[in-house]
C-alpha cells in the first residue's frame, strides 16, 4: 500500500460521501452550534445588559465557560460516532463484504477513524466564529486559543481511537457506545483520583521524615515527584486548567516552586497522539481475528 | 480450483464441519446442497477467508486461504446469504467503492461498473440509490460487486433466496451467463431443481458432513432405491391393483384417479417383463411409464430430513 492509496482511501471516500448525505448530519452540526452559540449569547447578554462597560477579565471567564462547554460537547460526541464504525458495518451485515476485499484492516480503520475526526473537526472549525465573538471583546490571548483548540485536536484523535477500538472488538453499536463512554469517564477519574491520593501521600511522607515541628521539606524532594508530574501532565484537567490559568493545577497550589521548567503541555500532546496510535493499533488487529473466530 | 481437504470446523463443542473432502475443477459450477444448519455457509466463509479453519487445508487457485488470504481475495467473489448495502449511495458509487476497494483504477472502474451494470440488468438503476432498489435489484447489484473486479472463483451463498419467481430466474440466467464465461462457481441453495440446472456437479452436505457428490444424474441414480411408475389404462383398475400387489418387485400400489401408482424396485429388464405380461393379460393400458423423481426427492432421501 503506497501512500497514494493512503490518501485515496476507498473507506474514507465512501465515509465522507454517505456521511454528509445523511439527514442527520445538518441536524447534528445545528445543534452543536445552536447550544454554543445560545450559551454564549445568554452569557454575554447575562454579562453586558445593565452595564455601560465590561471587564475583559469577565469576557475571559466566558471564554473558559466556552471552551469547557465544547470540551465537553466533544467528548460526549466523538464515543458517539465513533462506536458504530465498525458496529455499525457488523450491524448492517456489510462487514463481511469489506473484509473480503483488498483493502487491509489498517485501512478500514484509518478510513473509519479520519472520517469520523474530520466530521468532528467540522463541528470545532464551524464554531470559529463563535469564538471570534469572544476574542472581539479583547481579555483572551491568542496561544490561548491555538493551545485549547489543540487540546481538543488530541482529544478527538484518542477519543475516536479508542471508540475505533471498542467499535472493533464489540458487536453493538449501543454497547460500544456505552463501553467508550464508561472508558473515558474510568480514565478521567481515576487519573484525577489517583493524582490527589498521590499527592496527599507524599505531603504525609515528608511531614513525617521532617519530624514533628519542623518543617517538611518542598515535594520536589520527593522521589516520586516524577511520576506525579507524569500523571499531571497525561492529566485533560490539569492541562486544561494550565491553558486557562498559565499555573500547575492540582499540584502547584500546594507546592510553590514546583514545576518551574515543567512544560507538561507538549506531553500531553504527545501521550495523547501515542494512545491513538496504540489503539488504532489494536483496532487494526482484532478487526479480521475479531470476526473470523 | 478450489480444494478442500478434510475441513473440520468447531463452534466451542458444536461440530461445524466433520472432514469435508471436494475438489472442483477450473470452470466448473458447483452446487452445494443441504438442510439449514449442514455446513453449507461455514464451509463457504472458510473459502472466502472470513473464518480459520479448526483443521484441514483450504485452498483456491493453489493458495491457502489460512496462511495467504490476501491472494485468495484477489481470485474470489464472495456474495454472502445475507449482505447490507450503505445508505445514501448509488449503484454506480456502490460499485465504484467496491472497484476502489479492489485497487482498480477510476477510468477502469467506469468502464467496469458499465459493464458489471449491463450483465446484472441494472443500467437503468445506475444512478438510484442502493437502499431504495428492490430485494431482487440488491441481489444482482450484489452480485455484481462480487464480479466488480473480475474474480476466477465465484462463491454464491444461497443467491437466490428470498426472491421471487422472476427474479431468480433473471438470477438463474446471470449465473449461466457467468459459467459460459468460464467462471468457477459455487453455489448454495435450497430450489434444487435449479441447481440442477446449472451446476456441473452438486455436493450433498448434513450435519457437516459430505454425503454424496457427482454429477446431478450419478447422485439421483446412486440414491434412487425404487422407481415410480405411472400406469394408465381405461378400466380393471382394481384388478390391477391386486394383480400389482402380488408381483415380485412392486413395493406398494395405489390408485390415483384414472391411474395407477406403483413403486417398483426391479431392474429395467424386470420393468419391461411387467409391461409385456400386463399387456398380455389384456389390461386396457393408456400408457406405461416412469415418473422421473427430481432432486428435491434425491435431497430428502439423502439428507433424511437433518438439519434445523
Amino acid at each position: 500500500m503506497n501512500f497514494r492509496q493512503h490518501l485515496t482511501n476507498p473507506v474514507l471516500n465512501k465515509e465522507f460521501r454517505v456521511r454528509m448525505r445523511s439527514n442527520k448530519t445538518p441536524w447534528i452540526i445545528t445543534f452543536y452550534l445552536f447550544t454554543l452559540g445560545f450559551v454564549l449569547f445568554f452569557m454575554l447578554y447575562t454579562e453586558l445588559s445593565n452595564q455601560y462597560t465590561y471587564w475583559p477579565s469577565n469576557i475571559y471567564n466566558l471564554f473558559v465557560m466556552m471552551s469547557l462547554l465544547q470540551y465537553g460537547l466533544i467528548i460526549f460526541a466523538t464515543p458517539g460516532l465513533t462506536a458504530g464504525a465498525i458496529c455499525g458495518e457488523r450491524e448492517r451485515q456489510t462487514l463481511p463484504i469489506l473484509l473480503t476485499t483488498n483493502l487491509s484492516s489498517l485501512q478500514i480503520v484509518l478510513g473509519k477513524w479520519i472520517s469520523t475526526l474530520s466530521f468532528m473537526l467540522l463541528l470545532v472549525f464551524a464554531s470559529l466564529p463563535i469564538y471570534g465573538t469572544i476574542v472581539l471583546f479583547g481579555g483572551v490571548a491568542l496561544t490561548q486559543i491555538i493551545e485549547i483548540f489543540g487540546v481538543y485536536l488530541v482529544t478527538m484523535l484518542s477519543i475516536g481511537a479508542v471508540g475505533i477500538c471498542v467499535s472493533t472488538l464489540t458487536k453493538r453499536t449501543g454497547v460500544a457506545a456505552v463501553i467508550t463512554y464508561s472508558l473515558v469517564f474510568a480514565y478521567t477519574a481515576l487519573l484525577n483520583i489517583a493524582e490527589l491520593f498521590l499527592l496527599r501521600s507524599m505531603e504525609n511522607d515528608m511531614i513525617r521524615k521532617a519530624g514533628f515541628g519542623n518543617p517538611p521539606e518542598n515535594l520536589s524532594n520527593h522521589p516520586l515527584i516524577g511520576f506525579l508530574e507524569a500523571l499531571d501532565t497525561i492529566n485533560p484537567a490539569s492541562t486544561i486548567a494550565r491553558v486557562f490559568t498559565k499555573e500547575n493545577w492540582l499540584v502547584n497550589f500546594r507546592t510553590e516552586g514546583l514545576f518551574v521548567n515543567y512544560q507538561p503541555y507538549g506531553g500531553f500532546i504527545l501521550w495523547y497522539l501515542l494512545l491513538a496510535i496504540l489503539m488504532l493499533g489494536l483496532a487494526a488487529f482484532f478487526l479480521r481475528r475479531r470476526y473470523m473466530k | 480450483m478450489i480444494e478442500i481437504k478434510e475441513l473440520y470446523k468447531t463452534f466451542g463443542r458444536t461440530v461445524a464441519l466433520r472432514g469435508i473432502t471436494l475438489n472442483i475443477p477450473k470452470g466448473q459450477v458447483y452446487g452445494f446442497v443441504g438442510p439449514n444448519g449442514a455446513g453449507k455457509t461455514t464451509t463457504m466463509s472458510i473459502m472466502a477467508t472470513l473464518m480459520s479453519p479448526t483443521a484441514g487445508v483450504v485452498r483456491v487457485g493453489g493458495y491457502d486461504c489460512k496462511t495467504q488470504a490476501k491472494e485468495v481475495r484477489r481470485l474470489i467473489g464472495y456474495m454472502p446469504d445475507f449482505f447490507g448495502v450503505y445508505d445514501n449511495l448509488t449503484a454506480y458509487e456502490y460499485l465504484d467503492f467496491h472497484g476502489a476497494s479492489y485497487g482498480l483504477q477510476p477510468q477502469e472502474r467506469e468502464r467496469v461498473i458499465l459493464q458489471m451494470l449491463e450483465l446484472v440488468q441494472l443500467t437503468g438503476k445506475t444512478n438510484e440509490y442502493v437502499d431504495q432498489l428492490s430485494r431482487g435489484m440488491k441481489q444482482r447489484l450484489g452480485l455484481a460487486r462480487a464480479l466488480v473486479h473480475n474474480p476466477q472463483v465465484l462463491i454464491l451463498d444461497e443467491p437466490a433466496s428470498g426472491l421471487d419467481p422472476r427474479a431468480r430466474i433473471e438470477m438463474r440466467e446471470i449465473i449461466k451467463t457467468l459459467r459460459d464465461a468460464g467462471k468457477t462457481i459455487i453455489i448454495s441453495s435450497h430450489i434444487l431443481p435449479e441447481l440442477a440446472e446449472m451446476c456441473d456437479t452438486i455436493g450433498i452436505i448434513e450435519g457437516g458432513e459430505l454425503v454424496a457428490e457427482g454429477k446431478v444424474q450419478e447422485i439421483y441414480e446412486k440414491m434412487r432405491t425404487h422407481r415410480l411408475l405411472r400406469i394408465r389404462l381405461l378400466d380393471k383398475h382394481e384388478a390391477l391393483l391386486s394383480r400389482l400387489h402380488d408381483t415380485s418387485g412392486i413395493i406398494n400400489a395405489v390408485r390415483d384417479g384414472a391411474d395407477i401408482m406403483a413403486s417398483f424396485s426391479g431392474s429395467d429388464a424386470e420393468q419391461a417383463t411387467l409391461l409385456a405380461s400386463l399387456l398380455a393379460e389384456g389390461y386396457p393400458l393408456v400408457s406405461f411409464g416412469e415418473m422421473k423423481g427430481n432432486l428435491e426427492d434425491v435431497f430428502l432421501e439423502v439428507t433424511k430430513g437433518g438439519g434445523s
